[in-house]
């Protein structure tokens, strides 16, 4: 019971397993499905392109060990992760194991082929005097050999058909023994593995048809007199078994070498990471300047950076000016000046002057390090299009070999000539055409691909599932302030109310007193205004801020209210003497704010935002994607509208609360749309949240990553069609590559089991299927690959 | 065409492999999950 009532009050924890051995689909489900198996397990995700296993579990029940146990006992290699590496070392480690598998596999690739050839070649004397194999063979790859190249090679190397054939059988025997038990080991220790947990991949149709084969072959190497007795010709399939072991693992190398292209852009990142940085550190002679390695760096330590040199850490400038190129991580192509108080991230470019800064953070807090880490996550996460594939991939194989045995039977029942040769060979052909591994690749690769375009372009885009939403967006809500327009508003006009006795530099130096407390864009464009006339700003003795009104409070003994209508509403101020000069100054597209002392309507002041260079063209791009534009506001309606027609935007919805966003987001959503939102991660929140897919926009080097499902990571809105476009590009793709792995084994299956034989004489042989199923996982890999040249507007 | 004796046997010996390949990975599969689990249940320590 105590162990219950622990398990019951220890939270979950979660634990992120690198897997090794992984190939396809069918291979990550079973991994994913021990562990949903295992006691203590909460949710488990496994991710075949990462080769990671995710897994919360109740660390009462079951331990990280316990869960690395569990991974082993399915056949695949897993080991934890230290909790120091951080995401840097996770990529390159990643990276190593992908170069080393790729090699390995090369190798074995290359050593199989020339082990292929030469069988192949060994072989031909045996095939000669074979009617199945010299005269009715129906597999065009058999009968090019036979007619063209027996000829040349029995001109070529009489004494090879002087051997006897039993000395070439017992030799290929054992090449082949040596080619299965070194370079194709891993097909069958995984098959094995598979099989004994009721499950099967692809390694179980390669070791199936390679080892069916080879038995086979055997069996008529020891006893030919037993199949000659049965009317049988006794046939050996070695150098198809070669030859097919070589054509999968170049298939596998192939795709090794694909897929680490998928996360070029990740590993992109990572290197922006300098080894170095140059700080002043105190000596015995004073203070010296030392290149220290950045893990030895402490937070507010002082880094000294040069023109050309990489930023090393993330920081706020002391002294000096320059121009630092933060295109590497915002997707913004003009340099950023930076001057005293300002941020720099690391891993950023600088570019014209030297400069000191202070480090602020470091390690895995640092932006960079953020970003790899959202990317990892994102690259490893799945797409609901995958549930498709999955639902298949986890009933293909077992169909496959129900298909192979009744191909066998078929055969062997009509079969004119040969009928146990010819059932058994298409058997095999069935059994090695058909490739699951297209299927588990399909959707991950163009995920991966499409995550790390995104991140060039600075739209990072978190994870399958949002990336499918952002594709099927109908209606795309835009925030106003910070989005479409700049942000930065600046005071444009003061009219003083006609009965008001006060000065209008007095009403401004109470006004951006007041406005020093509060966080509102307008105040701080009231409070630069003030101090740009050197006007002296006084402590408020009271301070209030009143969501969607404005702000109250006392400055100098005098009653403030600066707000809109409602705010003089509360206070029963009459706004008449002014209406017209803010309803003026609204449709100007200015935000007019009123401002009330000791219960008297004093003056209105006018704050405009201009809009952003590029939200017109951002907003063409949205109705070019078919989009419907809303735009939504805190601000008056005459505002809103002005800023909306100067933008191109189509329907604007002005003075609402920040949950009055949610609302209106839930009524679009409640008319069958699917909606987008597009604002800051801090005050559009809940917004963000509410929509189907939360664009959370940058500023400058305030960059909330971690909110929003896409981070636009800088403040131009064009980006947002551009993840758009892109997701929409990324659907294409994963389609296209599901469609070609169904249809290539819809295809692929019934021609190797015969069907174009009674119309054409047509039979593939089991070589030419193991061409066929390498070709087919590249393909979808290739197409995956295409995403990284697509352009945008 | 007339199938012979051998042929009747191929045809039987497949039906029975395609049934105990369906089993073994769709129905013997399962059992050892929906165990545990009952068990899981029973004993949630």
């Amino acid at each position: 019971m105590s162990t219950t009532a622990s398990s019951a009050t220890l939270p979950d924890e979660s634990v992120r397993i690198p897997v090794a051995g992984m190939t396809c689909a069918a291979c990550s489900s079973r991994v994913q499905a021990a562990l949903q198996k295992q006691p203590g397990v909460v949710d488990a995700n496994v991710n075949l392109m990462m080769k990671t296993a995710t897994v919360r579990f109740n660390p009462a029940v079951v331990s990280p060990e316990g869960l690395v146990s569990t991974i082993e006992a399915t056949g695949y290699g897993a080991h934890l992760a230290s909790p120091e590496e951080t995401a840097f070392e996770e990529q390159a480690e990643r990276d190593r194991v992908a170069a080393e598998e790729f090699r390995e596999l090369k190798f074995k690739a290359v050593v199989s082929a020339v082990a292929g050839a030469v069988a192949m070649i060994v072989s031909m004397p045996l095939m000669a005097g074979d009617p199945v194999h010299s005269g009715v063979t129906a597999d065009p790859f058999m009968r090019w050999a036979m007619e063209s190249l027996t000829p040349r090679l029995r001109a070529a190397t009489p004494w090879l058909y002087e051997i006897p054939s039993a000395v070439i059988t017992w030799t290929l025997l054992f090449m082949t023994l040596g080619i299965m038990a070194w370079a194709g080991r891993h097909f069958y220790t995984r098959a094995w593995a598979a099989f004994r947990h009721h499950s099967a991949d692809m390694n179980t149709l390669v070791a199936v048809g390679t080892g069916a084969a080879f038995l086979y072959s055997v069996l008529a190497t020891v006893a030919p007199g037993f199949f000659l007795a049965s009317g049988v010709m006794p046939d050996v399939y070695y150098e198809a078994v070669i030859i097919i072991i070589a054509l999968i693992l170049t298939g596998n190398a192939f795709e090794a070498r694909a897929k680490t292209q998928t996360s070029s852009a990740l590993r992109s990142l990572v290197q922006l990471q300098p080894a170095t940085a140059r700080v002043v550190r105190n000596g015995p002679e004073g203070e010296v300047e030392v290149d220290a390695p950045i893990e030895t760096l402490e937070a507010g330590e002082t880094v000294i950076v040069r023109p050309g040199e990489r930023i090393p850490v993330d920081g706020e400038v002391l002294s000096g000016e320059s121009a630092v190129d933060e295109s590497m991580l915002t997707g913004e192509s003009l340099p950023v000046a930076k001057k005293a108080g300002d941020a720099v991230i690391g891993g950023t470019v600088n570019r014209t002057g030297a400069f000191r800064y202070r480090a602020t953070t470091l390690g895995s807090d640092s932006v960079l390090s953020r970003i790899v880490k959202l990317m990892r996550d994102a690259q490893g996460s799945r797409a609901p299009i995958q549930k498709l594939a999955d639902r298949v991939s986890g009933i293909f194989v077992p169909v496959v070999i129900s298909i192979a045995i009744a191909t066998f039977v078929a055969w062997f029942v009509t079969a004119d000539a040969a009928p146990a040769v010819r059932a058994f060979v298409a058997a095999v052909a069935v059994l090695i055409i058909a490739c699951p591994c297209a299927m588990g690749l399909a959707v991950p690769t163009a995920v991966m691909v499409s995550t790390g375009k995104g991140a060039e372009l600075g739209v990072l885009i978190k994870g399958g599932e949002a990336l499918q939403r952002a594709g099927d967006i109908s209606t795309i809500v835009l925030d106003k302030t910070g989005t479409v327009t700049e942000g930065m508003p600046a005071v444009t006009d003061l009219i003083m109310a006609p009965e008001s006795s006060r000065e209008a530099e007095d009403v401004v130096r109470l006004v951006a007193s007041i406005e020093t407390l509060s966080e509102h864009p307008l105040a701080d464009a009231i409070v630069r205004h003030a101090r740009e006339r050197g006007i002296s700003l006084a402590v408020p003795e009271a301070f209030d801020s009143v969501t969607g009104r404005g702000v109250v409070g006392v400055v100098d003994g005098a009653a403030l209210a600066v707000g809109n209508v409602a705010m003089l509403a509360d206070f029963a101020i009459d706004p008449a003497p002014l209406a017209a000069d803010a309803e003026r100054l609204a449709s100007e597209g200015k935000t007019p704010m009123y401002v009330a002392m000791d219960g008297e309507l004093a003056a209105v002041v006018a704050v405009a935002d201009p809009i952003r260079e590029s939200s017109r063209e951002a907003v063409r791009r949205f109705h070019e994607l078919g989009l419907e534009v809303v735009m939504l506001t805190g601000d008056n309606r005459h505002t809103a509208e002005a800023i909306a027609r100067q933008a191109g935007i189509d329907r604007v919805v002005a003075e609402v609360l920040p949950d009055g966003k949610v609302a209106e987001i839930d009524r679009l959503q409640s008319e069958g749309k699917v909606v987008a939102m597009v604002g800051d991660g801090i005050n559009d929140a809940p917004a963000l949240a509410k929509s189907d897919v939360g664009m959370a926009i940058g500023t400058g080097t305030d960059i909330a990553v971690e909110a929003g499902d896409v981070v636009l990571m800088r403040g131009d809105l064009r980006a947002a069609a551009q993840a758009v476009e892109l997701s929409r590009r990324t659907m294409r793709t994963m389609k296209q590559n599901l469609f070609w792995a169904f249809i290539y084994n819809v295809i692929g299956i019934p021609i190797a089991a015969g069907v174009l034989y009674p119309a054409f004489g047509l039979l593939l042989s089991p070589i030419l299927a193991s061409a066929a199923m390498a070709f087919s996982s590249v393909s979808v890999v290739a197409n995956s690959l295409r995403l990284r040249r697509v352009k945008f507007a | 065409m007339t199938i012979s004796g051998i042929d009747w046997l191929v045809i039987v010996a497949g039906i029975a492999a395609i049934a105990w390949v369906n089993w073994y990975f769709f129905v013997a599969g399962r059992k050892p999950a929906a165990l545990q689990r009952e068990q899981h249940d029973d004993n949630p320590s």
